[in-house]
């Protein structure tokens, strides 16, 4: 996925300025900076989830594989379809694990019940939780640990098959194990998916990420392979910032 | 200033003494040995020794205290990973100080007449290299520590004379031995000073470039 040039007003604010950077195919890209920076702005407009929000207006490009994303003749629902979103705060759907897993392949139009287990039982591993929860399918997801809710979204995203999975702070609600669990998740993804993840821990950035974008008052300070930005970062702004010593 | 910048500063601190240290004792253990200065050579066996062990584990266990609260990121994840090892090759400059000190403490009483220009050569050579990383710490200027393996080669071609040189009046005066055996581990001492030097060049460019750079080939048998 190219970004290029990027802007984003909210009404009269701009909040995105000239961003630009590249998220490779099958690798794990992490976006830092201090709260406010714009980094939910950002992965949000990469599958348009900023279009539901009033007075939003963007300039400039994204593509995804050669199709602008921002283009007159995008079908938002399919690019939804093929770039999915994991939010910070974990929001299943209120119904059953099975329900929360299967809505998504059956609004895409898949009926037959063994094709829905076989994705179900397939996306549930995919997320480590199948050992979890494979004796309460019918449960409600509500049900479910913070960490296991998370995991089940993934779950839910991966369902429906994308290519790209953006993810903005998955962890920040949960405590070590359960974050440990979604930091090996999102590396078993690397192979198959491309992510983009959101995060204010750094060494959990060090830990997943090979790209990572340092994002200040809306601006790509540095984007970088991770292990430069993390041991030799180029720009002073980064260095500051990674090392604590801010504002 | 927060917790971790105050940390790193106090660790930086223990280091530059650590460094300053490792070179007074290395001219100190050279001088004592020229001027033939017992209680020079005893200070620098002794009470420097012990400062300079107590500065390794001190900066060690800070070093490591570092790594565990912070989990340090670049220049800071640099500086404590560079401080583990510069540590240990500070501190065997001290112990070859110190034992170039014995030395001089036991030729005190076996004036020689032979010719030492190169072990005090040598001497200048290592303290040059010391001091020219412990300046490096302090400036993060490293230009100069790229040439350390032609010093470092100076050190061994000195050495090797000094072996000849020691050699040949063991043969030609069998009283000479125990005296000349002496020189020659005391040209090895300085040697390894150069070697450690080279080692703490390394680390230092790596502190303050980010990049790896290989200067010591001794350390690889060469
Ligand atoms: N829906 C919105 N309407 C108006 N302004 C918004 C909206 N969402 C975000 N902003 C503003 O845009 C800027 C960037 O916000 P954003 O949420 O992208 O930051 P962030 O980097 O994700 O911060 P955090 O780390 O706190 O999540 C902020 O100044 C914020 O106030
Ligand atoms: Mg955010």
């Amino acid at each position: 996925m190219d970004i290029v040039g990027f802007n984003l007003w909210y009404g009269e604010k701009q909040a995105l300025f000239d961003v630009g950077m590249n998220v490779r195919k099958n690798k794990i890209t992490a976006l830092i900076g201090p709260s406010g920076c714009g980094k939910s702005t950002l992965i949000r407009c990469m599958n348009r989830m900023n279009d539901l929000i009033d007075g939003c207006r963007v300039e400039g490009s994204m593509f995804f594989q050669g199709q602008d994303i921002y283009g007159k003749d995008t079908d938002v629902m399919a690019l939804r379809k093929r770039i999915g979103m994991i939010f910070q705060k974990p929001n299943p759907f209120p119904m059953s694990i099975r329900d929360n897993i299967t809505y998504g392949p059956r609004i895409h139009g898949i009926t037959k019940q063994s094709e829905l287990d076989e994705i179900m039982e397939r996306s549930l591993k995919q997320a480590a939780l199948w050992d979890e929860v494979h004796d309460r399918l019918e449960q409600s997801a509500l049900s479910l640990s913070g960490g296991q809710q998370q995991r089940l979204c993934i779950a839910r995203t991966l369902s429906i098959n994308p290519e790209v999975i953006l993810m903005d702070e998955p962890t920040s609600a949960l405590d070590p194990i359960a974050t440990a669990k979604i930091e090996d998740l999102a590396i078993s993804l690397e192979k198959d998916y491309t992510v983009v993840i959101v995060t204010h821990n750094m060494q959990q950035a060090a830990r997943i990420s090979d790209y990572t974008g340092f994002m200040y008052m809306g601006k790509m300070i540095e984007f970088d392979d991770t292990e430069k930005i993390f041991n030799k970062p180029s720009e002073d702004l980064t260095e500051r910032y990674i090392t604590g010593r801010f504002g | 200033m927060n917790r971790l910048s105050s940390d790193i500063k106090k660790m930086t601190a223990a280091i530059t003494e650590m460094g300053e240290l490792a070179v007074e004792m290395l001219e100190k253990s050279v001088s004592s040995l020229i001027n033939s200065d017992v209680e020079a050579a005893e200070e620098v066996r002794v009470t420097k020794y012990e400062r300079i062990a107590f500065l390794e584990s001190l900066i060690e266990d800070e070093a490591l205290r570092i790594l565990i609260l912070y989990q340090p990121m670049a220049s800071d994840m640099r500086l404590t990973a560079a401080a583990l090892k510069l540590i240990t090759y500070l501190e065997r400059i001290g112990k070859y100080s110190k034992n170039i000190a014995k030395a001089a403490i036991y030729l005190k009483d076996r004036p020689t007449t032979y010719y030492m220009d190169d072990v005090y050569a040598m001497c200048d050579v290592a303290v040059e290299m010391v001091k020219g990383v412990v300046n490096a710490f302090a400036t993060k200027d490293v230009s100069h520590l790229y040439n350390y393996e032609e010093l470092d080669d100076k050190l061994d071609s000195y050495r090797r004379s000094v072996i000849d040189e020691n050699v040949e009046r063991m043969m030609n005066n069998s009283k000479s031995v125990e005296a000349c055996t002496y020189y020659i581990s005391i040209a090895k001492y300085l040697e390894r000073v150069g070697d450690n030097a080279c080692k703490i060049a390394e680390k230092i460019i790596y502190m303050v470039t980010g990049k790896r750079v290989e200067i010591d080939r001794t350390v690889r048998g060469l």
